[in-house]
């Protein structure tokens, strides 16, 4: 099963200044012997863009039926992926300007869905204009000669020198679930939407696994929905839910012993609702410090994985305020966002503080699989926004786990800052 | 972490490049804030280029610091490794040693210089150990010698840190190491003044008036 991901740096091969205005698209044919073709995909084309991205919905995704005629040439057969520039309506799709294309020997594709499956391949696009070019022929060569890695042609990340135009792709070997998705996929019309598809996969999900249909409980690891992936819609619907329901839950609440507290964000404790939902600076910082009982498994554990990193987020103090309308109670709606290696995750939303606690029961508890030492952990504080402008970022940092031992939990307290490389140094004018 | 073995010589290789994918295209600005900040490295900032400039004075600074200290300490035959409760000149002992030796086997200078490399990370890595906050110190030269010489795991048992331990001591390290950057810092600056002084009045032209009637009689003959 293939993927075509996306392209980066495209460059129209006659004319540079319109690579902005470009329409790409790829067609994807698989070349047998004796100039034998067979057409297998075309992705919908991307407007206006040098850098595409296809998705399911751009038919990004295609199978390969390796069969017996296929494999015993394997040697010879090869994947082709032209990637062409719709310059106009009226054009053949196969005859529009090719901008650039790359060719994966089947052998080469069979390597990668054993030893690499869904990880991201980028091919360096062979040039239109000029495909003899010996100085770029010779780049690839060199590229496919180092390391493991690089023998499907991969690009080496250490290399300056490289070609900008690059196909990235994913495959890996077609499970039943793939099979089936993909016929019910084909039966889709173009004119349909992401909304569709989805409707199918969920249908098609549950024909195929049926019973056995994973379900999540406390003790397996859960699936994390990111908060920034979550529809504008369903999070403005619970914000106004949130602030009716805040016009008759007070933020704070005075106790019969007299001490003051505020309302606990963004939901109480489910086993002790009751208790947990209005609590003092004090009790919260108690129960702060308690144990995560959410935890969140990222990154696929593999032969590769040489431990487990844990990751707890406690709290922020101090933060801008980086909404308007403060005197109204509109403050920062923080959340923390976390990258370590492939995976991204993030907290849930505390609205309207500046020093906000996440508590055990809440997504805040993250274990992670280590693929490298010196791998590092990234961790910003950003605003929560609804509407077309983007999130803002408070602070970041960086953190070297290789600066820590093993087996030990550190309670640590980071200074943040806009950038790792901009803080506020003294100004050393003597030197 | 399941074996430490394989985590050493796992450093041996190259940091692997990952890829990130994520649904929404309005996660991917939280992501790249994430891993890269606010700015733009490939647009000009003064303010960014100024940071760069702010952390090589900052690593020099350092740098002077540790090479002028350990020369200092090395001449000075200062305690430098704990032995039980003292400090014992151990590395001024090495090196005034292998100074006499080398100096009459000139044909051992090559390895001597990369003797002296070896000798240099483990003299950091033991100054490291010597921090009086355990949070600080590093592993030891042995512990990761017997993790390489072990199946998976290294038999020395890790060390316990006691809530607060050395905690006065650290902070008064701190303290002191904090005083001595702005005492050193002052200095310069009033350096900086003095000599700016010096440049004013060197431009002007200074004339320095001697009285024409002396009572020394052979002061003319002996100037």
């Amino acid at each position: 099963m293939f993927e075509i991901m996306g392209a980066t740096d495209l460059k129209h091969p006659e004319n540079t200044d319109r690579s902005d205005g470009m329409h790409p698209f790829v067609v994807a044919t698989l070349h047998l012997k004796e100039q034998e073709k067979m057409f297998l995909t075309r992705t919908k084309r991307r407007k206006d863009t040098c850098n595409p991205i296809w998705c399911v919905e751009h038919r990004c995704l295609f199978l390969l039926n390796i069969t017996d005629a296929i494999s015993e040439n394997d040697g010879t057969c090869a994947v082709k992926f032209d990637v062409r520039d719709k310059d106009s309506v009226i054009s053949d799709p196969l005859t529009c300007t090719l901008i650039g294309s790359v060719e994966l020997p089947l052998s080469k594709i069979l390597h990668a869905c054993d030893k690499m499956p869904e990880e991201r391949i980028e091919l360096q696009l062979e040039h239109a204009l000029d495909p003899n070019n010996s100085c770029y022929q010779s780049k690839i060569e060199s590229s496919t000669e180092v390391g493991d890695k690089n023998e499907i042609g991969e690009t080496s990340s250490n290399d300056f020198n490289k070609p900008t135009s690059l196909l990235s792709i994913r495959v890996r070997f077609a499970t039943p679930f793939d099979q089936q998705f993909m016929r019910e996929l084909d039966g889709i019309n173009d004119a349909h939407g992401l909304s569709i598809i989805n409707s199918y996969w969920k249908k098609i999900a549950k024909a195929v696994h049926g019973k056995n249909m994973p379900k999540m409980n406390d003790k397996s690891p859960k699936q994390q929905q990111l908060i920034t992936d979550k529809s504008q819609r369903e999070v403005g619907v619970n914000g106004i839910m949130n602030m009716i329901s805040g016009v008759y839950e007070w933020k704070t609440s005075k106790g019969s012993d007299g001490i003051r507290r505020e309302r606990v964000q963004p939901y109480p404790d489910p086993s002790r609702l009751q208790e947990t939902r209005y609590l003092s600076h004090t009790e919260m910082v108690k129960e702060m410090y308690q144990p995560s009982t959410n935890w969140t498994e990222c990154g696929k554990e593999t032969e590769e994985t040489l431990g487990s990193v844990y990751l707890e987020i406690l709290q922020c103090e101090k933060l801008p305020n980086m909404d308007a309308g403060e005197a109204l109670g509109n403050k920062t709606d923080a959340f923390v966002c976390a990258i370590y290696e492939e995976s991204l995750v993030q907290t849930e939303v505390i609205d309207d503080r500046l020093s906000p606690m996440w508590m055990p029961w809440t997504q805040r508890a993250f274990c992670f699989n280590m693929k490298h030492p010196f791998s590092q952990l990234f961790i910003s504080v950003n605003d929560f926004d609804l509407g077309p402008s983007a999130h803002d970022g408070i602070g970041r940092i960086a953190v070297n786990l290789n600066h820590f031992e093993s087996n030990v939990t550190y309670t640590l307290k980071y200074n943040l800052h806009p950038a790792a490389n901009v803080v506020a140094r003294e100004v050393s004018e003597v030197v | 972490m399941e074996n430490e073995k394989a985590l050493l010589m796992s450093a041996l290789q190259a940091t692997p490049r990952h890829h990130v994918n994520m649904k929404s295209h309005r996660t991917l600005p939280v992501a790249n804030f994430t891993c890269y900040g606010n700015h733009d490295e490939d647009c000009y900032d003064v303010q960014l280029l100024r940071s760069y400039v702010n952390e090589m004075i900052e690593l020099k600074r350092l740098l002077v610091y540790a090479v002028g200290d350990s020369i200092s300490s090395l001449i000075m035959w200062r305690g430098q490794v704990k032995v039980g409760s003292k400090h014992l000149p151990l590395h001024s002992l090495l090196a005034f040693f292998g100074g006499i030796y080398v100096v009459e086997r000139t044909h051992l200078l090559p390895g001597f210089f990369f003797l002296t490399i070896a000798w240099m990370m483990l003299a950091s890595s033991i100054n490291r150990q010597q921090h009086p906050s355990p949070w600080h110190r590093t592993n030891s030269f042995f512990y990761y010698l017997s993790i390489l010489l072990s199946n998976g795991n290294s038999p020395q048992k890790q060390t316990l840190i006691r809530p607060m331990e050395n905690h006065k001591e650290a902070a008064k390290f701190e303290s002191n190491w904090s005083h001595r950057i702005s005492t050193d810092q002052d200095a310069a600056w009033k350096k900086w003044e003095l000599q700016n002084e010096m440049n004013r009045i060197g431009n002007q032209d200074l004339n320095t008036e001697e009285s024409k009637a002396s009572t020394d009689p052979l002061g003319e003959n002996i100037r």
